[in-house]
């Protein structure tokens, strides 16, 4: 299983530390998301997050590219949540916590003020939904199949019945178009 | 655009898209990272050996002399010795019996004990 991010890591293995921030910022906000359904909390779930990039980086010679990278982030992410329900709860209630028993979904969390110096994902997810809805089907779908799905190039190419540097092309196109929508609301960095 | 900027919002069209993003992000996560990752380790090496050694002997070097200074220019000693006899007769006052005089017609004396 070719791992998109292999060159990457290969370069942070070697030596090229600041090369993790691509990792970082290519990830952070599902990883954070993902903290968030067991910590309840953004400011938590930022440390713990934080705390799973800066465990991987340190652990980052002991990954074997067995599984995609951001699956073994994933993993690592969930443990470190898991470690700060655990720790809270010793403090708290007396509750097992199963793997999947802090998830939960967005729609019960109330719209919360944006704190200063964050990015309010909410406006960001709007606009691009209203992007994606207006995006021609063709390039819908090469979006839709990568970046929601996961699908390989090759698995891509079958179901749309298209060469792989069309469908390329055409995904580098429509993530041109999404990534556009967001730039203004990033233009004070 | 740059490169870290793009790859930062394809990042967030991703997890929007997934619907796996939280309601709001720091804008200075990944540089809160990088900075603990760039932080220097502390470990034990020879030069930070020697320097902790070095500023702890500047250290107590420093408070002896302040030590020194400020106690020793301030006590004043006899130039006298100590051991030196003392000259005046003492007077034990618990075992000394003074004779009384009766006072009737002379003018009693400064010194002098009234009988009772």
């Amino acid at each position: 299983m070719q791992d998109d991010d292999k060159p990457v890591l290969d370069e942070i293995i070697n030596g090229n530390i600041s090369k993790y921030e691509i990792i970082i910022n290519k990830y952070q906000a599902r990883i954070i998301s993902l903290c968030f359904r067991y910590t309840k909390s953004y400011p938590d779930a930022e440390e713990v997050a934080q705390e799973a990039f800066l465990k991987a980086y340190n652990s980052l010679n002991k990954f074997r590219f067995e599984s995609k990278f951001y699956s073994w982030l994933h993993r690592i992410a969930i443990n470190c949540s898991l470690n700060y329900i655990n720790s809270k709860e010793k403090t708290k209630e007396k509750e097992t916590i199963s793997e999947n028993s802090g998830l939960t979904e967005h729609k019960g969390v109330a719209s919360i003020e944006t704190p200063y110096n964050a990015y309010n994902m909410q406006t960001m997810a709007k606009k691009i939904e209203s992007v994606y809805n207006s995006l021609p089907e063709d390039l819908k779908l090469v979006i839709k199949l990568r970046d929601i799905d996961d699908l390989s190039y090759d698995e891509m190419s079958n179901i749309a019945k298209l060469p792989i540097g069309t469908i390329k092309s055409k995904l580098h196109r429509a993530r041109e178009i999404l990534t556009k929508a967001l730039e203004k609301y990033t233009e004070d960095e | 655009m740059n490169n870290i900027k793009n790859i930062k919002l394809t990042g967030f069209v991703k997890a929007i898209l997934k619907k796996e993003y939280p309601l709001y992000m720091s804008k200075d996560f990944s540089s809160k990272i990088m900075k603990q990752i760039n932080k220097p380790s502390r470990g034990y090496n020879f030069f930070n050996y020697g320097l902790q050694i070095a500023s702890a002997m500047t250290f107590a070097i420093i408070t002896l002399f302040v030590m020194d200074s400020v106690l020793t220019d301030k006590i004043q000693y006899s130039k006298s010795s100590i051991n030196q006899e003392v000259l005046s007769p003492t007077r034990n006052v618990a075992n000394q019996m003074e004779k009384c005089e009766d006072t009737k017609d002379s003018i009693q004396s400064s010194d002098g004990l009234k009988c009772k």
